[in-house]
């Protein structure tokens, strides 16, 4: 099965092929050259954007906020969106990410770290470096940074998917059927972007959920084969129950233990087996969680790859 | 007419004449380049448009030339500093100071370089009203050089004069 997919851009040498002048466009950008980081990042560095895309610049330094700006650079033809991170609110920002409590077996009451954060030091971490200042101002482009990231990241989506799952037996058990699959297919949407997380899919936006999820099938990291299962050509709110709860069980196993369990439990529509608080539980339709035997242990997965992009 | 000011205006007018022929220069070498990469195609916009006294559009390609390696050399530096100074809106004197302070940490700057480096430096503590630094850097550039411009920068450190900092900015070498 083949999909369109590209590699993030890593180096200033790859901008060449997305028609961007460097200078150019830094000459454009009001930033001091001396003390602060360029970077360009959004979907064009991603590897999920077009020719019609925006080019999005970060600027990191200083010790003022600025506001966001747009402008039209001719040369390239594109418009370019503008934002600053001061060092202040980088260094706060990061103190955020560390301080939340990442994923454990014990997951369901972690702080989550908010979007807005997320997006700001994935940009950090994975932006392509435009200069080189001289003044000292180290960024945070380390592995634990980005492995920090996904897991905070994998963490939120697994906290919502199972609200939504619980929102979609709600609605199952009240006859909504429209809406408990409405509501599965958040789900399962979020389930892929925690999936997706975990391999080091940061980019917290979720128009890009399928180039992602292709992105972790072509690095050979498709550990559960979600992408040849069902990704191509399929509408998430016709997944049935039993392979949404699958879905959500083989990813809860990735994100608190690193490894994928056989789930032998016989299930009716809207229950699902999870690991949470360190024990193994079915939750029945009206809510109860009911201890079940820890399931068999299929097979450890490896992280390791999470970071490849990390200049 | 005072011969002091007949002395400056002859010094300007000399330094349009100067930076003509330079700017003139820059695109001969441009043309004369087969395959200029994107560096070199900025660094003779930039030049140029110094030269010719576009100086928030030098100061913004200076800028971004000196975020890469190849554009943290004295030459390049000293200009970005030169032309902060000659518009010399809010920050330009400090950034002005951190460029002309990278050329003399650099190590490689040769004497005129070194000369012009302390001379931006003078000229940026003057405009932010540090008169004992200026006076240090102005001193310190005519162990370098013993150019007209820093006697004339001295004069106006000495009188507390921090407009003067854009006109002797604007003076180039006598041809």
């Amino acid at each position: 099965m083949t999909y369109p997919c590209r590699p993030r851009a890593t180096a200033i040498s790859g901008l060449g092929a997305l028609g961007v002048n460097r200078f150019d466009l830094l000459s454009e950008l009001q930033y001091n050259a001396a003390s602060e980081h360029v970077l360009l990042t959004g979907s064009v560095v991603e590897g999920f954007g077009n020719s019609l895309s925006d080019f999005d610049v970060l600027i990191v330094g200083g010790e003022k906020q600025r506001p966001t700006t747009v402008f039209h650079l001719a040369s390239a033809n594109r418009w370019i969106d503008v934002t600053h991170l001061s060092t202040r609110d980088l260094s706060l920002s990061l103190a955020t990410l560390y301080s939340s409590s990442g994923i454990c077996s014990d997951w369901s009451g972690s702080r989550t770290v908010p979007f807005d954060v997320l997006e700001q030091l994935h940009d950090v971490c994975h932006g392509v470096l435009l200069t080189t200042p001289w003044e000292e101002l180290a960024l945070p482009r380390e592995r634990a940074v980005a492995t920090a990231l996904s897991k905070s990241w994998a963490l939120s989506n697994l906290i919502g998917a199972r609200a939504r799952w619980q929102d979609a037996v709600g609605a199952l058990i009240d006859g909504q059927s429209l809406q408990a699959c409405h509501a599965r297919g958040m789900c399962i949407g979020m389930c892929i972007d925690g999936y997706t997380a975990l391999f080091g899919e940061t980019d917290i936006n979720v128009k890009w959920r399928f180039a992602k999820l292709a992105r972790v099938h072509a690095r050979g990291l498709d550990c559960i084969g979600l992408f040849d299962r069902w990704m191509l050509h399929r509408n998430l709110d016709c997944i049935g129950w039993g392979e949404s709860a699958q879905l959500l069980f083989d990813v809860i196993c990735l994100a608190t233990s690193g490894a994928l369990y056989a789930l032998d439990t016989d299930l009716v529509d809207g229950e699902r087996v999870e690991l949470d608080k360190g024990r193994w539980v079915r939750v029945r339709l009206d809510g109860i969680a009911e201890p079940v035997a820890a399931p068999r242990r299929l097979r450890a997965i490896d992280f390791s790859e999470v970071t490849e992009n990390i200049v | 007419m005072e011969a002091k000011l007949m002395g400056r205006l002859e010094m300007l007018v000399a330094s349009h004449e100067y930076l003509a022929q330079r700017a003139r220069e820059e695109l001969d070498r441009l043309n004369a380049t087969p395959a200029p990469d994107d560096f070199e195609t900025m660094r003779a916009q930039a030049f140029i448009h110094a030269h010719v006294g576009m100086n928030d559009l030098a100061a913004q390609q200076l800028n971004a030339l000196a975020s890469d390696p190849r554009g943290q050399r004295p030459e390049i530096l000293n200009k970005l500093a030169q032309v902060k100074l000659r518009r010399l809106q809010p920050g330009d004197a400090q950034a002005a100071h951190a460029a002309a302070k990278k050329v003399i940490e650099l190590g490689s700057a040769d004497s005129g370089e070194l000369w012009l480096a302390h001379q931006n430096i003078a000229l940026a503590e003057l405009a932010q009203g540090n008169i004992a630094d200026a006076e240090t850097h102005a001193a310190e550039a005519l162990r370098f050089v013993d150019d007209p411009r820093t006697h004339e920068l001295i004069s106006a450190i000495h009188a507390r004069r921090e407009d003067a900092v854009p006109y002797v900015s604007a003076m180039e070498p006598m041809m």
